[in-house]
């Protein structure tokens, strides 16, 4: 294979918008250790948000590409993980914007902070089209020990050491039991490891329970890092220690990462037991949802409230990725897309409202619509979205989500997903009538003694920024759902195995989905699993 | 375009509110829902009175993924509610405080809610209709629990949850339908006259049932009922009773007898004898009372069970008196509440115990005494009041089906007249004792709404035609798709059909 050859094989471009990240990821790194901490803190933190920006935009360049596999087949650049990757990436840029103020004001450097979060996005969007066994534990890798590293970042902080240490030792188990399914697939499928050659050499195999083992340690894995129930156990504790912007980015980058490795690793090498893995992961679902919301309601800390009603809100996402449809994976993206906006606003709320008066109790917001209305607001927009209430996002993302689970006839899960979203109104409410009804008598008395509202210091403004950013998208992201929507379908429609993990499931999918001539090999796997 | 100003106007009217300066905002939010009134009787003055279709049409595409597009229209059995929802608005924000407490987001809640409301009833588009049905729950928990009285938070999220369950029943009933049916989209007209076997028909109109029952709310699903009327403002109050149950009768309607006609003929039995429990119950119920306010909150469960045994009778004049008892009864409710809440805010209580004597006319309170003696007069259905009207052609339509039925239901009638003879005997006859005898005096301004809602009360009740030809046209429309019901009437004969 000469040079010239490889080179056309590598594809490099495809990578493009990761090398963007990369090349920020140095500049910020460099430039702090050249120029010093407190004068970098002036201009670190728009570099990376320019590097996140291009990186954005290079993806948006890519859409109308054809897709090719790219390094010899192990990184796919296909719509599907365009549109995740800049999820991904979209959820590092608003994280950063809330983290300014709040690592500047920990006493922390900033330039480190980022660096680790950007390598933390570089994992996580490599996991996006990753689809081959190596490649996809190196970046699950990246991902994880950066966000190691970030739960840890208070070092002065008792709680945020304990977090890291318990995220770590659990992380580290289940990397280990994720690493050993993987090579339990390696061996069975003859050493492969290509996840579409993977599925090839499975659908000829016969070692069914070999197969079943690597997927339940493979499911392990996987939701470790989404926080699906019962592997939820390290959430929140992490996410009551780590740094708020830490759980920010947690809640929403990590598991979109997440729910990407699921959808590529689960349809693409395990079409032989599509069954099974819908399976677990139905079960996975009515848990997270039944206990995230349920648990939620007993919460007094506002991240502990998050961090379950994340659990719940991974529930409900399940819901699209198990009924295996068209639909449903397209309204699982969408509604990922949507989560993003409205847990990160509510993120940016929870860190303004700590920033000024240092803490994080739900009772202590009682009377706020007094002192901050604009905070107020935003924040009851925000939970109000999670809650499902119409017009806001959450509302659509949740109707596209239950729509396609009706279709699929999937009526338990969605009559499910309806009881536990009319529970989670409870405890989102709850927190907006701490803010809004208290009489002014109630306050508490941290809002009595509010300071004065100041944009000014360091890193307010990105802060103010990202307020407004994800108030808006929450606000008008349903309404305006259309393109949106078409944007994540026709992303859906274009990768084949999915269509072939569809046809196996459920013949009575939405649309007469014409399945054009397939690959050869995913041909051979849907007559195996249609038996 | 008219249809969509009805909802929009208030909607934006709401958020500008925020610029307005706040010695303004009440004349800015009378302005406001003085226009959507006028609006509304605008519509009701180009409404072609002889056509049965839905009017005013307007379709535009939204999300076609989903099937929700933005389709509005009116017809007749719309038409009435819609008049109701932009007059109690106007009403209730007139008729609230001066000193109304952070005035700019009651007012602008109050504006968001009417054009949820108005949403809600013109929808023509079940994912519409149920978006518009959500959207008034949390304007609506932040009025009661931010403006109410004791208890306040506690009915608030009962209320709260309670629609919320209700919400839920709607849209697996609406996606079940949908699904079955094979439908793409939501597009009322695309489900109306649906094939499905009767037994589908049956669970799907279960859920429409349940979910409006909470709504409206019947008996036994009724319980948080009491807590948020007594809870919730005298305006507020109003705008519950007099606005949000009709949106579960009309759902009822619309959703239920519309959609599924043939489950609805099976089980209409069934439905007049869950109607005549609503109306006893109630009406016993709230002889019980000793505060005013949950007895006029009891009368309403069982007024609302007369428009369910118009709806199960299925006749031509039933239909029609239960579309006219829709009205009436948000009429007759809201000048009850509101002069409960008058003679709350005036003499200081609404223990039965305590008040006495309120017609005294020189320190007592006359006008109102009065007027409460009117409302209570139409709501126990005297003749010549618009309460009568509406009740005697629900019974009169209503007694050919089911005579047995019908028959309790005018006993429930005289139940009403009984506690209304008690809350009128305690409250406005009577010696008044001097001792407390010292209150606010009532401003003319403070009469008015009264004044409106009695002379509508007294003009309807002596000329019904104004009432009733809205809908006439519209429920014969419905009557005629219709099986005649006595041909089916127990569960067995289905069961053998099949």
């Amino acid at each position: 294979m000469d040079v010239a050859n490889l080179a056309s094989q590598l594809n490099a471009g495809a990578i493009l918008p990761e090398g963007a990240v990369i090349l920020t990821l140095m500049v910020v790194l460099i430039g702090e250790l050249a120029l010093g901490r407190a004068s970098a803190a002036r201009w670190t933190p728009y570099v990376a948000i320019a590097g996140l920006l291009l990186s954005v935009g290079l993806l948006c360049l890519q859409w109308d590409l054809t897709p090719t596999l790219s390094f010899l087949g192990s990184f796919n650049a296909d719509k599907l993980s365009i549109v995740l990757r800049s999820i991904i990436a979209l959820s590092t840029l608003v994280t950063i914007l809330m983290s300014i103020r709040y690592v500047e004001q920990a006493g922390s450097s900033i330039g480190e902070f980022m660096t680790i979060l950007l390598s933390a996005t570089v994992g996580g969007m490599f996991l996006c089209g990753a689809e081959e066994l190596t490649m996809i534990f190196v970046s699950l890798e990246t991902l994880s020990i950066a966000s190691y590293l970030l739960t840890g970042y208070m070092k002065r902080d008792p709680r945020s050491n304990e977090a890291a240490l318990k995220y770590l030792l659990i992380g580290a188990a289940s990397s280990a039991v994720f690493l050993y399914g993987l090579s339990l697939l390696y061996g069975l499928s003859g050493g492969e490891t290509h996840l579409s050659a993977i599925a090839n050499a499975l659908a000829q195999g016969t070692n069914h329970l070999g197969l079943l083992i690597a997927l339940v340690f493979v499911i392990a894995g996987i939701s470790f890092k989404i926080a699906a129930v019962p592997f939820h156990q390290w959430t929140p504790d992490v996410y009551e220690g780590a740094p708020t912007p830490v759980v920010a980015f947690l809640s929403v980058g990590s598991k979109a990462a997440g729910f990407a490795l699921a959808i590529r690793l689960l349809t693409q090498a395990f079409p032989a037991v599509v069954e099974q893995w819908q399976f677990i992961f139905t079960a996975l679902a009515i848990l997270s949802m039944v206990l995230g919301n349920v648990v939620a309601i007993a919460q007094t800390s506002m991240k502990r409230m998050l961090a379950y009603s994340s659990i719940g809100q991974a529930g409900f996402v399940m819901i699209g990725f198990v009924i295996g449809t068209e639909a449903g994976y397209a309204s699982m993206i969408f509604y990922l897309l949507i989560y993003l906006f409205m847990n990160l606003g509510a993120f940016t709320c929870i860190i303004l409202f700590a920033l000024r008066t240092g803490t994080d109790q739900i009772s202590e917001y009682a009377g706020l619509y007094q002192k901050d209305p604009l905070l107020t607001l935003a924040l009851s927009l925000c939970l109000l979205s999670l809650g499902g209430i119409p017009p806001l996002a959450g509302f659509f993302g949740k109707i596209y989500l239950f729509w396609a689970g009706w279709q699929a006839g999937a009526y338990g899960l969605v009559i499910l997903g309806l009881v536990t979203s009319v529970i989670s109104i409870y405890y989102y409410i709850r927190v907006v009538k701490m803010m809004v009804v208290k009489e002014p008598q109630e306050m508490s008395d941290v809002v009595l003694n509010y300071p004065a509202i100041n944009w000014t210091p360091l890193g307010m403004r990105p802060l103010q920024v990202g307020l407004f950013v994800t108030l808006i998208a929450t606000s008008i992201a349903g309404i305006l759902s259309n393109p949106l929507f078409t944007l994540v379908n026709n992303a859906v429609v274009e990768v084949p195995h999915l269509q072939t993990a569809n046809a196996a499931k459920t013949p009575m999918a939405i649309l007469p989905t014409t399945t054009p001539e397939l690959p050869a090999p995913l041909v051979s796997n849907s007559d195996s699993t249609a038996l | 375009m008219i249809l969509s100003t009805l909802i929009w106007f208030p909607i934006l009217g709401a958020i500008a509110l925020a610029l307005v300066p706040s010695r303004y905002l009440k004349w800015a939010a009378l302005i406001l829902s003085g226009s959507i009134l006028l609006g509304s009787l605008w519509i009701a003055y180009q409404f072609d009175i002889t056509q049965p279709l839905i009017q005013f049409r307007e379709d535009l595409p939204w999300l076609a993924t989903l099937g929700l597009n933005y389709q509005l229209g009116v017809d007749g059995l719309s038409l009435p509610l819609i008049i109701l929802n932009t007059l109690l608005t106007w009403i209730a924000i007139y008729s609230s405080p001066e000193a109304t407490e952070r005035p700019r987001l009651f007012y602008g809640l109050v504006l968001l809610i009417s054009g949820a409301v108005s949403g809600a009833f013109l929808a023509q588009n079940l994912l519409l209709f149920f978006l518009f049905y959500e959207i008034e729950l949390v304007p609506f928990y932040l009025l009661i629990a931010i403006w109410g009285s004791e208890k306040k938070s506690y009915a608030a999220m009962k209320f709260l949850l309670y629609t919320a369950v209700s919400g839920a029943l709607i849209f697996v009933a609406f996606v079940g339908l949908v699904w079955l049916q094979g439908a793409d989209s939501f597009a009322y007209t695309a489900l109306a006259g649906n094939t499905l076997p009767l037994w589908q028909q049956l669970i799907l109109l279960a859920f429409v049932l349940i979910g409006f029952g909470i709504k409206i709310p019947l008996v036994p699903l009724h319980t948080w009922l009491p807590d948020t009327y007594v809870a919730a403002s005298a305006p507020i109050a109003m705008l519950l009773g007099g606005v949000l149950a009709k949106l579960g009768t009309y759902g009822i309607f619309r959703f239920g007898l519309g959609l599924f006609p043939e489950a609805w003929g099976t089980l209409a039995p069934g439905l007049a004898t869950w109607a005549t429990v609503s109306v006893l119950y109630g009406a016993t119920v709230a002889i019980a009372q000793k505060d005013i306010k949950r007895m006029v909150a009891y009368s309403s469960v069982g007024h609302m069970g007369y428009i369910l045994l118009g709806g199960a009778a299925l006749t031509e004049l039933s239909l029609v008196g239960a579309v006219a008892q829709m009205f009436a009864h948000g009429l007759i409710l809201a000048i009850l509440f509101h002069l409960v809440g008058m003679v709350e805010a005036k003499v200081g209580t609404r223990e039965l115990d305590v008040l006495n004597g309120l017609m005294n006319p020189l320190r007592g309170l006359p006008l109102v005494s009065a007027l409460l003696v009117l409302g209570g007069m139409a709501s126990a259905g005297i003749p010549g009041l618009v309460g009568f009207v509406s009740e005697f052609l629900v019974f009169q339509g209503s007694y050919a089906v089911f005579p047995l039925q019908t028959l309790l239901c005018v006993v429930g009638t005289g139940l009403t007249a009984v506690y209304f003879v008690i809350l009128l005997n305690r409250t406005c006859f009577g010696k008044l004792d001097n001792a407390i005898a010292d209150f606010p005096k009532v401003e003319w301004r403070e009469r008015v709404p009264a004044l409106i809602l009695s002379l509508t009360i007294l003009f309807l009740g002596l000329q019904p035609t104004w009432l009733v030809r809205w809908s006439e046209a519209s429920t014969h429309a419905m009557v005629a798709v219709l099986p005649p019901v006595t041909q089916v009437t127990t569960l067995a004969q289905v069961l053998d059909r099949e």
